[in-house]
């Protein structure tokens, strides 16, 4: 394996804990990244807040479980749930299928923008993959 | 001991013969009780399921071996271990416990039968307390001798196994279950029983550890897409399924073999080190047993609360998983004795969250062997 064989997507923003945010005006999108999904191998169980729930920056907000281990999911951005990805409940799979596309976790409404700016760019990611993965 | 004879990678721990085998497979390795292990190759559910539907290749060869010679070997194993060594066999197997005096459990072993000697199996992440506890009542004319390092194991488990080692060995099916043979695999020596810790048909093959690596890549290429090396993760998913019990994990030094459900492999009409104490703990009813446990949402691990309806504490997790067959979160875990009965619906809590389930019969997966 090397860096470049990690799925990165331009105009998404990312953690160094590999989550991810696709944002628009003031709402962002939340996943984990290509990367993690390969780490955890078969995700298995996805444990989700609910509508409402307050998410701070940089703290858990979810887990995601594989065969042998939990891992929790920090939130790439600070802000009130709007709308949880229920399909993942039924079919937890999908992170492993489609990280960045129906392996959506939830949506947050942003309550404080320039916390992106502590986020890592596309280019910036693709460079700690580089240096993750030899 | 001789272990010295064992290698040893930059990081310090022991690794197998096959190591470099594993890495060449795309093995993601773990350290296991100071081995360097593989724990996956494909994916855990992938191999698992290679194992239920055709067949898989373990290496076991980090599993502590012993073989056990002199006069008095056949006295002393019967008087440390629960179960009766009289009634068995040249090149028979039995599976028992050693306990100590208060009837606590050292570990629990495979005993097989020799021309010359007892060969033992036992517990990669006991061995340090076994083999005190072996040495602080060894006896005049009882020689331990530790083959670990010398003496590879694998594992070739599932259905199609014997279809495969019979392209490379002969009239395998000598070889009752729980039992074992000198055979050559590949013109290769190796000692092979019929046994596993699946629920699968199965053999472990022992041989020198100088021979794994053509015994693994020979079953390998007669297996072809039949068979997937498979690792330390799906070994205990898959014995997770059947129930059976992981040492160290599930039974540990304050538990005895009554309240861990092996009262099948205690012999009462024999005398052994523990048995005054174990009688008398079956006699004032168990204040826990160890039950399976069916959730209906949620991943049981070791060491999460299992709780009553009210919410109170009534027990722990020591095993769990998601079972790649049933779809769901199995357990096995200690609950007080009036829980333990099937049916009974019970809690676990995850993350401070209550999930539902009930207590089963093991095991979880049923029409193995």
């Amino acid at each position: 394996m090397n860096g470049s064989k990690m799925d990165v997507r331009d105009g998404l923003w990312y953690t160094q804990e590999h989550e991810w945010a696709r944002v628009e005006d003031n709402i962002a999108v939340v996943g984990i990244t290509d990367y993690a999904q390969k780490e955890l191998r078969n995700v298995v169980f996805v444990e989700l807040p609910k509508v409402g729930d307050k998410l701070t920056f940089q703290k858990d907000f979810g887990y995601v479980e594989s065969t042998k281990a939990v891992n929790a999911v920090l939130s790439p951005v600070g802000g009130e749930v709007i709308e949880v990805n229920s399909k993942l409940e039924e079919s937890p799979e999908l992170i492993n299928s489609d990280p960045y596309g129906e392996g959506w976790m939830v949506k947050v409404k942003m309550s404080n923008k320039d916390e992106l700016n502590q986020l890592l760019n596309a280019r910036e990611y693709s460079e700690l993959m580089d240096h993750l993965v030899k | 001991m001789n272990s010295e004879t064992c290698d040893r990678g930059e990081t310090g721990f022991l690794r197998t013969k096959l190591y470099s085998t594993h890495i060449r497979l795309g093995a993601r390795m773990m350290e296991f009780h100071g081995w360097e292990m593989p724990v996956e190759y494909s994916g855990i559910i992938e191999e698992h399921k290679a194992v239920r539907g055709s067949a898989g290749l373990f290496d076991v060869s980090h599993m502590n071996k012993l073989k056990m010679h002199g006069a008095k070997a056949f006295d002393f194993l019967q008087n440390i271990s629960t179960n009766d060594i009289s009634k068995l066999r040249l090149n028979g197997m039995k599976y028992s416990v050693v306990c100590r005096d208060d009837g606590t459990i050292v570990d629990d072993i495979v005993i097989i039968r020799r021309e010359d000697h007892y060969f033992l199996v036992t517990n990669t992440s006991r061995k340090e307390t076994l083999m005190k506890w072996l040495e602080d009542h060894k006896v005049e004319g009882l020689e331990i001798e530790d083959v670990t390092c010398d003496t590879a194991a694998l594992a070739l488990q599932g259905h199609g196994s014997n279809k495969i080692l019979s392209t490379l060995a002969e009239n395998l099916d000598d070889i009752k279950f729980w039992s074992g043979a000198d055979k050559r695999v590949a013109d290769i020596d190796t000692y092979i029983t019929r046994s596993g810790y699946t629920g699968e048909d199965g053999f472990e093959i022992y041989s020198r550890s100088t021979d794994a690596k053509e015994i693994w890549q020979s079953i390998m290429e007669a297996g072809g897409k039949d068979i997937k090396p498979v690792g330390l993760g799906a070994r205990d998913t898959l014995r997770l399924e059947m129930g059976y019990i992981l040492s160290g994990i599930d039974i540990a030094d304050e538990n005895n073999p009554i309240e861990a459900g092996l009262e099948w492999a205690v012999k009462w009409r024999k005398n052994f080190i523990g048995k005054e104490a174990l009688l008398k703990i079956r006699e004032q009813d168990v204040s826990k047993r160890l039950v399976g446990i069916k959730l209906e949402r949620g991943i049981p691990r070791h060491g999460y609360d299992i709780v009553g309806n009210s919410g109170e504490k009534i027990g722990i997790v020591t095993g769990g998983t998601n079972s790649p067959m049933l779809g769901v979160g199995i357990a096995l875990g200690y609950v007080k004795s009036e829980y333990a009965y099937p049916d009974t619906r019970i809690g676990i809590v995850i993350r401070n969250k209550t999930y539902y389930g009930i207590v089963v019969r093991l095991p979880f997966l049923e029409g193995r062997k």
